[in-house]
């Protein structure tokens, strides 16, 4: 993309000014400069955002479509210069509702070329796609109208950005039918003079989502090339052939190693005129992290409350770089080699924030998730149970009747404690210890010619045991129901305890367990569950051969303390 | 049997100090849970011997007629007319042939003899057939047979006729 060819930044019609907010002191020498950039809008600048979760025929409802659209939308508010009221959010539309909107921002457009105003034009969309169309759930919005209707709005510019391929046999993409150039049709169609595009894989290719991200691969990496990192000759703006050129590296790198294959966003444009179209002015906002110039890492920003991936940044030696972001509490994660620095940021609002890697913690390289794994769940995780259990009768049980004990407490209660290990998002392995029965009794027993005393008998059964626990996750895991059978070895043991002394009994036997549950991860270490279980330990017996069934069923809920695994 | 005729004056003596407070309900041990050695401290062997056995547990004991004949004894003071009941949880073979006898006035006749059948610890409850007068009265445990006999708990019930 030569600079020959960029049309001006949005075209014209911005007022040139010093504006930086950035003091050159605040970075030091080893961090970048604040370049100086041009000041607010005088244009008519309108963005149409929409972001679409709903499957059309035969489609998988998509995660993250609609969250991106809002986060594209914010962002162009954020550092696009947009003003809010000029940017149009829909959330799933139909057919008829995207045209409406269309139509109200061409007469805004109308208005503003009827007063002599430049007007640029933004078209964002993430959803399902066809060969054809896009798919607006149940209906479908040809590319070719699509393309009319936008051209015929009259923009001076127009920007089409479009994350969309058909879906395909893979619950995380969008793929595109195999036979279809969606994406090189799509540039085809919609690339007429004026108007640039951005798609985000080739017609072959699928666009993929990342639970990991909780986005697509595509717009995750825009947003975070749009918020500074992609900004390459450090003009403090990210144009659109830069945007597009750390957009397209990327998600290249990012889906090389997924299942569904590499991705490679396609930019095709026919503009005229001079400079840059600069998207976002990253150096203007008031908020920034500076990564200094000689600090040469792969970056994982995360966002401290919630942990999802703000930016990865593979930043190199001797190339400052400014990032925009929101105020709040970051962590970023610093790999360097085969070693892991943690380093807590806190960003204020109208302060530059330099990461320059001191100050930081060695972390264990783990800690550092790879965005290849694609899912968001811990791997161990410590489960801690209790609650009210209930046993049914058996034989033992009536023969302490029969000899005249009355049971007086200390059963009811289920205990369990578990180390879960996840193998796959759909299959965990834990070993469980569980207290699944125990119960006391009592009886007045003649100790003498005029006395009389207490006898008392007690027992209680544990259960080590490993479980197979087959999973559903939802909710970027978050949401957990699953169902799991264990086997293992079942403790009994039990106490007679009379006047003139106590004898316990240890027995030992096979057990067995079946349970379901569900367990909600509010947060990525914390959470809780709760479980109905039927478990079995028949392993105490008496001299007359009864043996105690032990079979419970236990309603429990509990905490679950999830960490990372060493792999 | 020389510490056994000892200890039946104690147990007497105890056995007549509870019995009125209790209105007949075997006041002395029903659970076999005192022994003296391998005597039921309540109970006065009269014939024959017996010993202290584990029943459910290790630590609960019931008492085994040993061979046969067997008698051991409790005596008793009903403070009202009764019909008694008996309750026993034992565990007694077929040709055991054990019964429990009443001596109403502790005369030395037998006024009823309500036989045990077979049991495997379950629960037993037996009904004497007659009405016994206000005053002592002697539990008779026979065994004659040569099957083993164990018995773990005995409850006469002596609340009331229906």
């Amino acid at each position: 993309m030569s600079g020959e060819r960029r049309t001006r930044g949005w075209v014209g019609g911005l007022a040139l000014g010093l504006v930086s907010a950035l003091t050159p002191g605040a970075f030091g020498a080893d961090l970048p400069a604040p370049p100086a950039v041009r000041a607010g809008p005088v244009r008519a600048t309108h963005a149409l955002v929409v972001g679409s979760n709903r499957p059309g025929r035969g489609q998988k409802p998509l995660a993250y479509a609609e969250n991106d659209a809002q986060r594209f939308a914010s962002l162009l508010v954020e550092l696009g210069r947009f003003a809010p009221d000029h940017v149009t959010v829909l959330r799933s539309p139909g057919r008829a509702e995207l045209l409406r909107a269309l139509d109200d921002i061409g007469a805004r457009i109308t208005a503003a070329i009827r007063a002599g105003e430049q007007t640029e034009l933004v078209f964002y969309y993430s959803g399902h796609a066809r060969a054809q169309g896009l798919s607006l759930g149940l209906e479908d919005l040809d590319l070719g109208e699509l393309r009319e209707r936008i051209t015929d709005l009259g923009a001076t510019l127009t920007i089409v950005l479009l994350d969309a391929c058909q879906s395909g046999a893979f619950s995380a993409g969008k793929g595109a039918e195999a036979v279809a150039e969606f994406s090189s049709n799509s540039v085809a169609r919609l690339n007429v003079s004026g108007l640039a595009v951005i798609a985000s894989s080739t017609g072959n290719e699928l666009s993929q989502e990342s639970p990991e991200l909780e986005s697509s691969y595509f717009t995750h990496h825009l947003l975070v090339g749009m918020r500074g990192a992609a900004d390459a000759n450090r003009d403090g703006e990210v144009a659109l052939d830069e945007a597009y050129r750390y957009a397209y590296h990327a998600t290249l790198a990012a889906t090389a190693a997924t299942a569904l294959g590499t991705q490679h966003p396609t930019l095709e444009q026919e503009l005229r005129g001079k400079g840059d179209v600069a998207l976002t002015f990253p150096a203007a906002a008031s908020t920034q992290l500076a990564l200094s110039r000689r600090l040469a890492a792969s970056v994982l920003l995360q966002a401290r409350t919630g942990g999802a991936v703000v930016a990865e940044i593979e930043k190199v030696a001797g190339e400052p770089m400014l990032v925009a972001l929101p105020p709040g509490s970051y962590v970023a994660l610093l790999r360097r080699g085969g070693l892991v620095d943690s380093c807590p940021l806190v960003l204020r609002a109208d302060e530059t924030t330099p990461l320059d890697g001191t100050g930081c913690t060695r972390v264990a390289a783990t800690a550092a998730r790879g965005k290849g794994r694609d899912d968001g769940a811990a791997d161990l995780a410590l489960e801690v149970a209790y609650g009210p259990r209930s046993a049914g009768g058996d034989r033992y049980v009536a023969r302490l009747d029969s000899f005249g004990f009355n049971e007086h407490g200390g059963a009811g209660r289920y205990l369990g404690v578990g180390l879960v290990v996840r193998v796959l998002p759909q299959l965990a392995v834990l070993l469980r210890v569980d207290q699944p029965d125990a119960a006391s009794y009592s009886r007045n027993v003649t100790t003498g010619p005029a006395s009389s005393g207490e006898q008392t008998f007690s027992w209680s059964t544990w259960v080590v045991a490993a479980h197979v626990r087959a999973q559903l996750p939802l909710l970027r895991e978050r949401l957990l129901p699953y169902v799991q059978g264990g086997v293992g070895l079942g403790i009994g043991t039990t106490e007679f305890k009379a006047h003139d002394g106590r004898t316990t009994q240890h027995f030992y036997g096979f057990a067995a367990s079946l349970a379901t549950g569900v367990t909600y991860m509010p947060w990525r270490h914390l959470g809780v569950f709760a479980e109905l279980s039927w478990d079995r330990a028949a392993v105490i017996h008496n001299l007359i051969g009864d043996v105690h069934d032990g079979a419970v069923v236990v309603g429990a809920a509990g905490l679950r303390l999830a960490v990372d695994g060493p792999w | 049997m020389d510490s056994r005729l000892l200890l039946v004056p104690a147990v007497l003596l105890a056995a007549c100090g509870a019995s009125s407070k209790v209105a007949g309900v075997v006041p002395i041990d029903p659970g076999f849970d005192w022994w003296c050695g391998d005597v039921p401290c309540a109970w006065t062997v009269e014939e024959g011997s017996v010993r202290r056995v584990a029943t459910w547990h290790e630590r609960d004991y019931g008492v085994e007629l040993v061979g046969a004949p067997v008698v051991l004894y409790q005596d008793v003071e009903l403070a009202n007319p009764s019909c008694l009941r008996f309750v026993l949880v034992a565990n007694v073979a077929e040709d055991a042939q054990v019964s429990v006898e009443v001596d109403a006035g502790i005369d030395g006749v037998i006024d009823e003899t309500v036989p045990l059948p077979s049991a495997a610890w379950q629960p037993l409850t037996l009904m004497a057939s007659r009405t016994v007068a206000p005053g002592p009265v002697r539990y008779v445990l026979r065994k004659v047979g040569p099957g083993s006999a164990v018995l773990a708990d005995i409850v006469v019930d002596a609340r009331g006729c229906p």
